[in-house]
């Protein structure tokens, strides 16, 4: 089960703060996740992907990728990408 | 219409055509091929592009190419004496006083410059004597510092 | 003393925290480093652009007859010539980029977004002609009302820049377009709950001016579209794979026929990543059959490319009274220029992210106006944010009568801090930091005299990781020769070099680093996000290692023994009866036995989280306003600082940036969205003569994600100054700035009041 922090503009789908969704990855999380919360999927995905608008924090460490393995207590935040200068 | 210049050049005779409103700058950069000097605003406001003409630094973006006409000019490529460095060169280096380096040139005329009429300026003199120099990168500290050590090497070779 | 350095865990290291001569340094002293505008390609010509004289206008008809007719005029381009890309974007590992919008802002298409706009260009046989010849295109616009200031373009009836800008939201998205780009938000605990236990609550409003990133070279490129369809670019870029990807997706050309050489670079700062006068030379050389070079002149530099957000910030602070924060609320609107995409998210992840608060919320709004489109600078967004909420704090501290190093410190982020925006904090740096400025000698003396004052500010940036890609091959002299694609703007050659001979075992001196171009290396991320030396240097570890595998297969072969028997420390490779170095060893093998190429590729983890803290002394004279910094010391975590002179460089660089940010620097917009000081002369950086030594701090608590420690330094010196100067200004003056910059002007008026008043 990974706990997942719903960004605060997804709570009024969700109803809560943080859940836990189960998944071995992190895109089979976000599919069971659809399947509980109708409609959160298509605000984090484009096209299949995971929006090129945002990133992935997997147990604190920021990642784009997807197929990223999720661990009984792995805790995934969605992030804005940023970059630098 | 061309006009036709002679000069000379980090002590070589050189002649060049230019057009009256090339500036001594793009005549450097463009036409001889001594790309050391740099265009960084090209009006006078951020010295990258400083030689010396006759003795003195200046912004070569503001001089006319045809004031070049039987004067002293002396650019970067000039500065290292048949492969030693200049002193400022290597204190630059040692000081680590360049980042990007596009400054660079313009710094180390202009300090020579003012080492030559002040070889041993405070603090103040330094950074007044640069004040026409901008740099983006480096905040000026080791530059300052690149400065002080060059004049403390011309006083130590000369004692 | 310039420079002090604070080790955690000091680990002794042969290469690493010496200081050698950067390997590029000859060339740049003497005045042969080659920058793009130093290059004569043959049978090359030259581009000049027509640009828009309207803040906001609707372009009616575009005529490049007159220009065309011109003798020594060899071709003209305009927007029709680039292909339209309806709402394609990438994530080019920087952020977001919509490539339509960077077509638009290429050359204008239907609207003129700002004054500067690029609308149409000619290539001629020489800049002079060229330019003659764009003012020969004759364009015909529809001026329309236009708006400069990010709260008035969020007006319901602000001037509309987009038909179809639809916030981008994760919540239900808007019906109708308005300026506004993108909503964000982030939330913890409860901040009603947080503000109802709090003893003091302060908030405030304030407002950022539109700053430029001041590079001393300008844009250049030179393009030549070869007869045989492949392009070549030659540019000032910070990063030679992003241009070729922007590139190539704004010409709809596949990425393997774009050749991007990086010259060597005057600066970037944030921004020479986005392209402006690339697809526009290559279009002139397609059409002519001759290399073209375009260089902006000074004031095309600061008129259209890429100067950082206005802001408007409001912060909201609550604390107890013995000084612990438990509330804060945040509302931040940043002005993205003419396209959306100005920072406002990373400036909402960085407004709280140096504390520890238990309940917060951050909203942030990303918003369009007719202003040129925003870039990165040194930090993005995190600068302004930092002005406003250190600013409140600073309030907090005076008010609650503590000091404002220990107010930090009792609140300070630490390993186990979660953030606004959710994750958690890795061991970080920041109390160290604030601890080396309480323990300084520059803190520690005391400040007299009249109109001066003294402040202290932190400031914190993520770091990228991102993705790089080198090659080592080791040479028959045993020296090792470092391919990468990182351009080198502040001397990371060097740096790179100094890791791999330090995983080698040799020294520093006998790396031969080279920046090369996107053909002759792997894919590799921009040179910014302080990311260099970090995640190429992870790179050049790998590849340190690689080769020493096949160097011991090879010595192996050599001493005729299996692998398992030789042993490697410190670059000396040995079997019970055999010792030789690293050089001694390559020598022998390259004579006999296959090449040895190392080879190292990352995709680095992002956010190695720099913290830094600045003490600033200032004097005001009250009859001009004017501020003289009397005294800087500027501390940072830089993890393990590899070549600390560039460290210092850095750190020194950025905390003058910030000055400038601080006490000067602004876009001048008059009433028609016209910036009326685009020049260096008024366009007000920072001197020599303005400053005094810039001392330094640094601070090495290893990053747990690098071999030796390393996290970026490049962009949090930018960060501490602007509210470390207003809290001086309010010890100096008794006036509290809400405004930057604190201009002579501006100081001068609020003396005048307070006196007024008084």
């Amino acid at each position: 089960m990974a706990i997942v922090f719903i960004p605060p503009q997804l709570r009024k789908l969700t109803g809560a703060a943080e859940i836990e969704i189960e998944g071995g990855t992190v895109r089979e999380v976000i599919e069971h996740m659809e399947q509980r919360f109708p409609g959160v999927k298509e605000r984090l995905f484009t096209d299949g992907q995971l929006s090129p608008m945002l990133q992935l924090s997997v147990d604190h460490r920021m990642t784009r990728v997807v197929s990223t393995k999720v661990l009984p207590t792995t805790e995934i935040h969605f992030l804005p990408v940023i970059g630098g200068g | 219409m061309k006009t036709h210049v002679t000069t000379t050049i980090n002590g070589e005779s050189v002649e060049f055509l230019c057009q009256p409103r090339q500036s001594l700058l793009e005549v450097l950069r463009d036409e001889l091929s001594l790309t050391g000097c740099k265009e960084g605003c090209n009006n006078g406001n951020c010295g990258a592009c400083t030689v010396m003409l006759n003795g003195s630094p200046v912004d070569s973006c503001l001089v006319l190419a045809v004031e070049a006409e039987e004067a002293t000019i002396e650019t970067i490529e000039g500065v290292a004496d048949k492969g030693h460095l200049h002193p400022l060169q290597q204190c630059f280096l040692e000081g680590a006083a360049l980042q990007c380096g596009i400054c660079t040139p313009g710094f180390i005329m202009a300090a020579k410059a003012l080492l030559e009429k002040n070889p041993q300026p405070t603090e103040e003199e330094i950074r007044f004597g640069l004040a026409g120099n901008l740099c983006r990168c480096t905040g000026y500290d080791k530059i300052v510092r690149a400065v002080q050590a060059a004049a403390e090497l011309q006083k130590e070779s000369v004692s | 003393m310039s420079t002090d350095t604070t080790t955690e865990t000091p680990k002794e290291y042969k290469v690493i925290g010496t200081r050698p001569i950067r390997h590029d340094g000859a060339d740049k002293v003497t005045g042969k480093a080659v920058y793009t505008s130093d290059l004569h390609v043959p049978n090359m010509a030259f581009g000049a652009f027509i640009r828009s004289p309207h803040a906001h206008a609707r372009i009616i008809s575009v005529d490049t007859s007159d220009a065309e007719n011109m003798p020594g005029v060899l071709a003209t381009c305009t927007s029709a010539d680039l292909p339209s890309l309806w709402d394609k974007g990438d994530n080019l590992g920087e952020g977001y980029v919509n490539y339509a919008h960077l077509s638009g802002n290429i050359l204008a298409r239907g609207k003129a977004l700002y004054k500067g706009h690029a609308i149409a260009a000619v290539a001629a046989t020489s800049t002079h002609l060229a330019e003659e010849a764009a003012k020969r295109i004759k364009v015909e616009y529809e001026p329309l009302l236009a708006t400069t200031w990010v709260v008035d373009a969020m007006q319901k009836n602000a001037p509309l820049l987009h038909d179809k800008l639809i916030t981008h939201t994760l919540d239900d998205e808007p019906a109708k377009p308005s300026n506004i780009a993108e909503h964000v938000r982030f939330e913890k605990g409860n901040i009603e709950e947080g503000f109802a236990a709090a003893d003091v609550v302060i908030e405030r409003e304030f407002k950022t001016s539109t700053i430029h990133q001041g590079y001393i070279e300008s844009h250049v490129s030179v393009a030549l579209w070869n007869e045989d369809g492949r392009l070549k670019i030659w540019t000032a870029t910070q990063g030679s794979f992003a241009t070729r990807q922007q590139v190539a997706a704004v010409l709809e050309m596949p990425v393997s026929q774009v050749t991007v050489t990086p010259c060597e670079i005057g600066g970037g700062f944030g921004g020479k990543i986005s392209i402006y006068e690339q697809p526009v030379a290559a279009i002139l050389s397609r059409k002519c059959g001759r290399p073209i070079k375009i260089a902006m002149r000074r004031d095309e530099v600061f008129e259209a490319t890429g100067p950082t957000p206005g802001s408007f910030i409001r912060v909201k602070l609550g604390a107890t009274k013995d000084g612990k924060l438990n509330a804060a609320e945040a509302w931040v609107a940043f002005d993205a220029g003419a396209y959306p995409g100005g920072f406002i998210a990373p400036g909402c992840m960085c407004a709280l992210s140096c504390y520890d608060i238990p309940h917060a919320t951050v909203d942030g709004f990303d918003v369009v106006l007719n202003k040129p489109k925003t870039q990165a600078y040194r930090a993005p967004g995190s600068t302004h944010v930092a002005f406003a909420v250190e600013s409140v704090i600073d309030e907090l501290a005076t008010e609650l009568k503590i000091d404002p190093i220990d107010f930090r410190l009792n609140n300070a982020a630490k390993e186990g801090t979660r953030r606004v925006d959710g994750p958690v904090y890795p061991r970080v740096g920041l109390v160290e930091c604030l601890q080396a400025i309480q323990n300084s000698d520059h803190w520690k003396s005391p400040l007299t005299g009249p109109n001066r004052g003294r402040g202290v500010a932190c400031g914190f940036w993520f770091n990228a990781g991102l993705k790089s890609s080198v090659a080592a091959n080791v040479n028959a002299d045993g020296t090792v020769t470092l391919i990468e694609g990182s351009t080198d703007i502040g001397g990371t050659r060097t740096s790179l070099a100094m890791q791999l001979a330090e995983t080698l075992g040799i020294n520093a001196e006998d790396v031969i680093p080279q920046v090369v171009d996107t053909d002759s290396v792997g894919f590799t991320d921009v040179t910014g996000g302080s990311r260099v030396t970090f995640a190429t240097g992870l790179a050049t570890y790998e590849a340190g290692l690689d080769i020493q595998r096949q160097l011991v297969k090879q010595a192996a072969k050599l001493w005729e023994c299996d692998s398992e028997d030789i042993t490697v420390t410190d670059g000396t490779y040995q079997t019970k009866d055999k010792s030789l170095s690293f050089k001694e060893l390559a020598v022998q093998v390259s004579a006999s036995n296959e090449p040895i190429v190392g080879r190292g590729a990352v995709d680095a983890p992002n956010a190695s989280n720099a913290f830094g803290a600045h003490i600033v002394d200032l004097e005001v004279d009250p009859d001009t306003g004017k501020v003289t910094i009397l005294r800087y010391t500027a501390c940072q975590d830089a993890g393990k600082a590899i070549h600390p002179s560039y460290v210092e460089g850095q750190m020194q660089g950025g905390a003058v940036q910030g000055i400038g940010w601080a006490l000067n620097e602004e876009y001048f917009y008059d009433d028609h969205g016209h910036m009326r000081n685009a020049s260096f002369l008024d366009y007000r950086m920072p001197t020599c003569y303005d400053l005094p030594m810039i001392d330094t701090i640094i601070v090495e608590v290893a990053n747990p994600d690098h071999p030796y420690g390393v996290r970026g330094v490049g962009e949090v010196p930018i960060v501490p100054p602007p509210p470390a100067i207003a809290s001086a200004m309010h010890q100096a003056t008794g006036i509290r700035f809400y405004e930057l910059p604190m201009s002579p002007p501006k100081v001068w008026k609020a003396m005048m009041t307070k006196n007024t008043e008084d």
